[in-house]
């Protein structure tokens, strides 16, 4: 099975792999590559990485309780969870959490134990040439607040000897690809990107990882913080742009990846609060055009380009509550997916109080069925995804291409669940309908959640494979 | 309708996939790009390496050069400052020789080296994980400035603050904590990130604002800097890496009137310390060294408590008259100034009431700048030395030069400095320093202190020595600091004051007079005495009557000026002129202002002025000077005067002798520089007594041969030794002062010694030296201990003896208090001064007996040794040396009465078929053996020395022998004197009959004096002063005739 290694670097980078995984969720298609997220950032208690964590678990409760019967390994199943999130601990036999990589409670000054250096010693000079005070006296627990130049020596060092990346190395196979996502305004993103596809380029001991087609997406300034006077943090959104200028000027004759993408907005159009500790950023649509990036990158040729490329994506409209019209064509794969996602949320939700169903009997869609973990654990991502979209849809942008009918109005008109595009399913009697057309073509009776996940995707992908 | 990109930057996709048909955003994208805020230079480190700095420095031009373009492509706030605080690196070190000049020693910029090849290994060894985080990155990112980086450090108080790194990109980087701080509200003064820059200083700039201070474009500054930025980057060596720099600077081209392609680049290359060449990727870094830059003055203006003497210095010119001002004002012109200036200036200056305006006019154009007592601001600060309770003077000597420049060897320079303040340390000498330069082709060039170790320099300044130090309580009145320039003269002075207000500095410019170069050529002779010391000299050795070395003409420039009058004499009226606090030190530390032949006049006491304490490195005028103002005037509480310097044969000895021979001959030298004489061809005479023999004599010839050589840069020929003795005949001779000359005997008694001479027919024929010149008659006979104060004319006098002159009654307290003073030493200061205390009345009054015993018993010595020799008795004997003096002044004036007194002691050892021995006692006394020696043709035969014991024409070869056969020769000797004694008892019946000895009732107990106890003091002193400390091999110089003699007049003394 090839492999894409997905580097998460910083907090954009978990946000983007939350989407990856939702799309994952929802069906986007991998091209048969198992996803490795390797998730990178230093702050040691920031709750979305442990949600991503927890996220990309339920993840794989789901596929694995999809493509297990037992310990056997079944081929994986077109659409709903279809692609193989592994973990690269396990990967390598590990137990450990390779996936905690860095944690340092120290100043980068103590990091780096400047305090060695006699006073006279002329390198003092060049230190105080390449950091300031502050670079110095920055407590590493909560990231580089914003200094790349502090993260690059911090990551540096934290890749240099990291099990992960020995993993990683170990792990990666002739075709596996490599994927990172960063972000370019802040610290920890935008000094691990190009530290790791430097990283990369260099394992000249492991030819598989150093010879690999390589993307990365980086985001570009897509949202603002408020006035940090007012919060006393250290990060000054007001100066994103300003650095994404000074480091696409770098990047300019930097970059290693062989595909580039680029994403952000013109104007921000969203302000979160402004505490570095926390970042608890509701998901945005820019984050969900990242996450794309990496299914266009999977789609590309095994071949690597002779040029680098560097690649760059619109919306049809600029509006601030984008449905598909606005959005392009380009994006009805997403929207698809999206509404596929919720159309299986709608039925999951209302399928267990179902009891004229006829699957109950036929293929033991039971209350014990839907008490099973298997089904509760879809349940519980998909009220993680519901989240997801809610968030999109709320943010400014919005990403708001469905109309979701309320689950509890089991007579709603469903047939304009996707905007601007008429779906023949006029309410969700046409779904069920469709889940036993399916269940009546397939001849086998085992692994009943294989079974459902199957009819509930054929089902729905009846009605939105026409948006296209 | 067209896509809307979901990029910061619009660039017209078409469609909604993602497609690389844009490619890569460039730099020319980035231009479109709006920027919220770019004031906080805390968000420019955004980039994913350690180098970020460089790279934001670079953007920041590459954004300043996109502002030029097109105005509306706003660079941003914290893209300036970077460039603006980059252009004042490059501005700084082009103006370094300017802020240095105007600096004082607590401030510095330093130019340190990082080499990445050393460095390195100490960065992975003691801070691993930058080091390898740089060794990752520096190759790549900072490949061009091929492993090596220059800092820029300025240190204020021994504090370093970085202000700039090299940069391959931009020239340099200025650190991230000197980026300022915003202020939202704009109004707040600048203050930086850092809080190692909170006591960072202004530094201003040349043009006027502060560096690092405020936002300067390059279009803002100033255009000679301007011009040489515009050259510097028009070079094709600059490395591709500075092109964003380069075009900035260079866009200015067409837009700044002030960038003129003909602008000739007067700059030096920017040295690091390790001397290495401050190139950064092809930038040669420069510092200005044009004079159009010059910082010309200093922050200070020192106004000297008096005129400057326009006769000695270059005067600043009061450009209103001012002629009543009772002030000048020391040059403030910066050292800067003084090394870049080139041929003629003038100074001028403006007092206002509020103000003085300096300005400096050179090479046609004028350069001003304001003081005022505060200073401040654009002021310079005018320092009043008199406000600040200083006195102060400096002295120059010589003050003349010679035409020959490798004859202008050594100057002196004594500078004397007295703090008024009460209750206060006074300020300290270390705190004044002075700088020389000599000009070279036109320009000032300075002149290092050679390390006294150092032998091998050309020329240079030794290490200055403070002599003094200001002590009121122990009788110091000011500091005194010495400096000494050899092979070299001086051109200009930089004088630095460390005052309690601050320091200040000025320039002195010396107006030398220098020496016509004539023919002329001069004869000197010194007669270096026990007691006194002559000179004089004679040109072209013409039949003129010599005189004793005298100037019209200081030797000594001052700085003060003073009017001439003829009321008063020279010497007084510029000793008047030196602050009263700071005279004595003058005084009593250097060389007199001039040999007046009145106040300073030779001969002079044969002394040196010495510190207490320590003297085991004599050094001429640091620790020690001729005492002209010994037995004048008080010294310093710090000083003491050495007396026997002749006869010294220790190693000390020696080098206060040479010493004092320095002193001498460097007057020498002035004199003859101020006679235009021809100093190559001066000849030097000195004497020797007949009793200097062996080592003694060598080391004479020594010194004055090696003295010469250095003083004067003659060569041994021109220095020659004539014996004393029979100098004076030959002046006399000349002179025609002998009725016959067939037989002439001259007895030359000195303070130490006696010496014979025995003529015949104006032929030389023995001579003869003994220590017994006229200073027993003041000392304690043989005894062992130097405060010993036997001597009676001392005991009986010594309470009694006052003056009125309070300076004079304060030495004569003082050295009758000072155990160290002998009582010959204190007697002579009576005789000197004996128009003040009439003890030459006293004495004649009281111890005629004495001196005649002293007398009879040399004239006696004299007949009985020519008797001995079967030489004819003299028809005349001459009488002279200082000591001689004691003959007609204190014995008798009469020529009748001593006649008497040797025709009868001639007679005595002659038979009385001698009728009358014609006596002269020259009025030239002493001089005649300077003159003597003048007069002495080379070729003239030498007499033969005469070892003369009292009895007997037998010399002993040695003491050896002499001991052998002194129990025969004491016989024969008691016999003499016994038969002296007797004779006596005549010459003072002699002196009584001619009623020089009136009222003398003391006959018996004269000769009860003289003749006890003689064989004992013969023994007695033939075994200390002979047999003991003389090895048996050594001749003995003298006679032990006058061995009982000496103890009797010590006991006449005590009478």
């Amino acid at each position: 099975m090839k492999r894409v290694f997905v580097f998460c670097i910083g907090g954009t980078g978990l946000r983007v792999m939350k989407s990856v995984t939702m799309l994952l969720a929802a069906g986007m298609d991998a091209k048969g590559y198992t996803v490795v997220p390797v998730l990178i950032d230093p702050h040691m208690d920031l709750e979305e990485k442990r949600n991503l964590q927890n996220l990309i678990g339920e993840y794989e409760s789901v596929h694995n309780s999809i493509v297990y019967s037992g310990d056997k390994l079944l081929d994986p199943l077109k659409g709903f969870f279809e692609t193989d999130i592994a973990d690269l601990a396990k990967l390598n036999g590990q137990q450990n959490d390779i996936s905690e990589p860095i944690a340092e409670k120290r100043s980068f000054g103590q990091y780096l134990n400047i305090g060695k250096l006699k006073s006279e010693d002329v390198n003092n000079f060049l230190i105080q040439t390449l950091f300031s005070q502050a670079n110095l006296d920055n407590d590493l627990s909560v990231g580089f607040k914003g200094s790349p130049n502090v993260g690059t020596v911090v990551l540096g060092e934290m890749i240099k000897g990291a099990d992960w990346f020995q993993a990683f190395c170990n792990a990666c196979q002739k075709g596996d690809r490599i994927f990172i996502i960063s972000s370019i305004f802040g610290g920890t993103g935008a000094s691990g990107y190009p530290l790791l596809e430097k990283k990369v380029r260099q394992s000249t001991d492991h030819p598989n990882v150093q010879q690999a087609i390589m993307g990365a997406v980086s985001v570009l300034p897509y949202f603002a913080l408020e006035d940090p006077s007012t919060t006393d943090s250290d990060i000054d959104s007001a100066n994103f742009l300003t650095k994404t200028k000074s480091a696409l000027a770098y990047y300019e004759n930097s970059v290693e990846s062989d595909y580039l993408y680029y994403i952000g907005e013109q104007s921000m159009k969203k302000t979160y609060p402004n505490d570095e500790k926390k970042q608890e950023d509701t998901a945005h649509f820019i984050e969900l055009v990242a996450a794309t990036a990496l299914f266009d990158f999977l789609s590309k040729p095994d071949d690597r380009p002779d040029i680098k490329q560097a690649m760059s994506r619109a919306i049809k409209e600029d509006s601030d509550s984008l449905s598909l019209s606005k959005l392009g064509d380009a994006y009805c794969d997403i929207v698809k997916a999206v509404a596929d996602m919720t159309l299986l949320s709608r039925l999951v939700h209302l399928l267990p109080e179902e009891s004229q169903f006829p699957l109950i009997k036929n293929r033991g869609f039971n209350k014990e069925f839907y008490d099973d973990k298997a089904f509760v654990n879809l349940r519980n991502f998909l009220g993680r995804f519901s989240q997801w979209y809610k968030e999109l849809a709320e943010n400014t942008r919005a990403f708001t291409p469905l109309t979701v009918a309320s689950q509890d109005d089991r007579k709603a008109k469903l047939s304009n669940w996707v905007d601007d595009f008429s779906l023949d399913a006029n309410d969700e009697s046409y779904y069920l309908l469709e889940m036993i057309k399916a269940s009546n073509k397939d001849k086998n009776d085992s692994h009943k959640f294989r079974r459902f996940m199957d009819y509930s995707y054929k089902a729905i992908n009846k009605y939105t494979s026409k948006i296209k | 309708m067209s896509s809307v990109d979901l990029n910061i930057i619009e660039r017209g996709l078409k469609g909604q996939e993602w497609t690389a048909e844009k490619g890569p955003i460039t730099a020319g994208d980035l231009a479109k790009i709006s920027e919220q805020r770019t004031n906080n230079s805390s968000a420019l480190n955004a980039l994913p390496t350690p180098f970020a700095r460089f790279f934001v420095v670079k953007e920041a031009f590459r954004r300043a050069l996109e502002e030029l373009k097109n105005p509306k492509k706003i660079a941003g706030d914290a893209y300036n400052r970077l460039v603006s605080d980059t252009l004042d690196i490059f501005e700084l070190l082009y103006n370094l020789t300017y802020h240095t000049g105007r600096w004082d020693n607590s401030r510095k910029i330093s130019i340190l080296e990082w080499d990445m090849a050393t460095q390195m290994p100490v960065l992975k060894r003691d801070v691993p994980i930058l080091g390898h985080a740089i060794e990752n990155y520096i190759k790549s990112d900072l490949k061009a400035a091929n492993g090596k980086l220059f800092f820029v450090v300025f240190t204020e108080n021994g504090k370093d603050y970085l202000i700039a790194t090299s940069s391959p990109f931009t020239g340099f980087v200025t650190p991230p904590d000197l980026d300022k701080k915003v202020d939202p509200r704009g109004k707040a003064q600048t203050t930086y990130i850092g809080a190692r820059y909170k006591n960072f200083p202004l530094l201003h700039r040349k043009s006027g604002g502060s560096y690092f201070n405020e936002v300067r474009l390059f279009g803002d500054r100033h255009k000679d800097f301007k011009n040489y930025m515009f050259n510097l980057v028009n070079s094709d060596s600059l490395g591709k890496e500075l092109n964003e720099f380069r075009d900035y600077i260079k866009q200015f081209e067409h837009l700044d009137a002030d960038i003129v392609k003909t602008w000739e680049p007067q700059v030096r290359q920017l040295k690091s310390d390790e001397s290495s060449d401050v190139v950064v990727n092809g930038l040669p870094i420069g510092v200005d060294n044009g004079i159009s830059t010059v910082n010309f003055f200093n922050d200070t203006l020192i106004q000297l408590p008096f005129r400057l003497s326009s006769q000695y210095y270059r005067a600043m010119i009061f450009a209103d008259g001012k002629d009543d001002r009772d002030f000048d004002y020391l040059l403030p012109l910066s050292r800067e100034t003084l090394e870049l200036i080139e041929g003629d200036f003038t100074c001028t200056c403006k007092v206002t009431t509020t103000k003085t305006i300096v300005t400096l006019k050179y090479k046609g154009q004028e350069y001003t700048k304001e003081y005022n007592t505060d200073g401040g601001g654009s002021f310079g600060r005018i320092v009043r030395l008199a406000k600040e309770n200083i006195n102060f003077n400096l002295a120059v000597f010589p003050n003349i030069l010679s035409p020959n420049p490798n004859e202008n060897n050594y100057f002196k320079i004594m500078a004397v400095v007295n703090d008024t303040t009460t209750d206060y340390r006074p300020f300290s000498i270390d705190k004044l320093e002075l700088d020389f330069f000599y000009k070279e082709e036109g320009k000032f060039v300075g002149i290092d202190t050679i390390e006294s170790d150092n032998n091998h320099a050309p020329f240079g300044v030794r290490p200055a020595v403070i002599r003094s130090k200001q002590d009121l309580n122990k009788d110091v009145d000011a500091s005194s600091k010495f400096y000494e320039l050899f092979n070299h003269q001086f051109d200009a002075i930089n004088l630095r004051f460390g005052l309690d207000s601050g320091s200040c500095e000025g320039i002195l410019l010396p107006n030398w007079k220098t020496s016509q170069r004539t023919a002329d050529a001069y004869t000197y002779a010194v007669d270096l005495g026990t007691t006194n010391t002559y000179i004089s000299c004679t040109k072209n050795n013409e039949d003129n009557e010599p005189e004793q070395l005298s100037m019209k003409e200081p030797m000594v420039a001052y700085l003060h000026d003073f009017k001439k009058s003829a009321q008063y004499s020279l010497i007084s009226l510029i000793e008047k002129g030196i602050a009263e606090n700071c005279r004595k030190n003058f005084n009593t530390e250097f060389v007199p202002a001039l040999i007046d032949g009145s106040i300073y006049r030779f001969p002079v006491r044969t002394a040196l002025c010495v510190p207490t304490g320590d003297r085991s490195k004599p050094s001429l005028f640091d620790n020690s000077n001729i005492a002209f103002f010994y037995e004048r005037t008080t010294g310093l509480g710090n000083q003491e005067i050495l007396t026997d310097i002749k006869w010294q044969d220790s190693s000390e000895g020696d080098k206060q002798l040479r010493l004092f021979i320095r002193e001498l001959l460097l007057i020498i030298k002035t004199d003859v520089l101020q006679k235009n004489g021809l100093l190559s061809a001066t000849k030097l005479i000195w004497f020797r007594p007949l009793s200097f023999k062996g080592t003694l004599r060598d080391l004479y010839t020594k010194l004055w041969n090696e003295e010469a050589k250095l003083i004067l840069n003659i060569a041994p020929s021109q220095v020659e030794c004539v014996s004393e003795s029979e100098a004076p005949y030959y002046y006399f001779r000349k002179k025609n002062a002998f009725q016959s000359v067939d037989a002439v005997s001259i007895v030359d008694i000195g303070g130490g010694s006696s010496d014979f001479i025995y003529f015949a027919d104006s032929k030389p024929q023995i001579a003869n030296s003994v220590h017994f010149g006229c200073d027993v008659l003041w000392g304690n006979g043989f005894a062992e201990f130097d405060n010993v104060r036997d001597n009676g004319i001392f005991n009986k006098y010594f309470e009694s003896i006052h003056f009125d002159d309070p300076e004079l009654e304060k030495l004569n307290i003082q050295m009758r208090t000072n155990r160290k003073v002998s009582t010959k030493d204190i007697i002579n200061f009576w005789l000197s001064n004996d128009d003040k205390c009439e003890i030459t009345k006293r004495l004649r009054e009281d111890y005629k007996p004495l001196f005649l015993y002293h007398f009879a018993s040399i004239v006696y010595f004299m007949a009985t040794m020519y008797k001995a020799k079967n030489l004819a008795c003299p028809r005349s004997v001459l009488f002279c040396g200082n000591g001689s003096r004691y003959i007609d002044g204190l014995l008798s004036a009469n020529t009748p009465t001593i006649t008497a007194i040797v025709t009868r002691i001639f007679q005595e050892v002659y038979g009385n078929d001698i009728k009358k021995v014609q006596v002269v006692l020259p009025d030239v006394r002493k001089e005649s053996t300077c003159y003597g020696g003048l007069y002495r043709k080379k070729d003239v035969e030498v007499p033969t020395e005469f070892n003369f014991q009292g009895v007997s024409n037998r010399e002993y070869e040695n003491v050896e022998a002499l001991v052998n056969d002194f129990p025969v020769l004491r016989q024969s000797l008691l016999k003499s004197l016994n038969n002296f004694n007797t004779l006596y008892k005549d010459l003072l019946r002699i002196l009584i009959s001619n009623s020089e000895l009136e009222n003398f009732t003391q006959m018996d107990d004269v000769m009860e004096v003289v003749s006890s106890d003689i064989e004992d003091s013969l023994n007695k002193n033939f075994k200390t002063q002979v047999k003991e400390p003389l090895h048996e091999s050594e001749v003995y110089h003298d006679s032990v005739f006058f061995l009982p003699i000496i103890d009797n007049i010590l006991k006449l003394t005590q009478l």
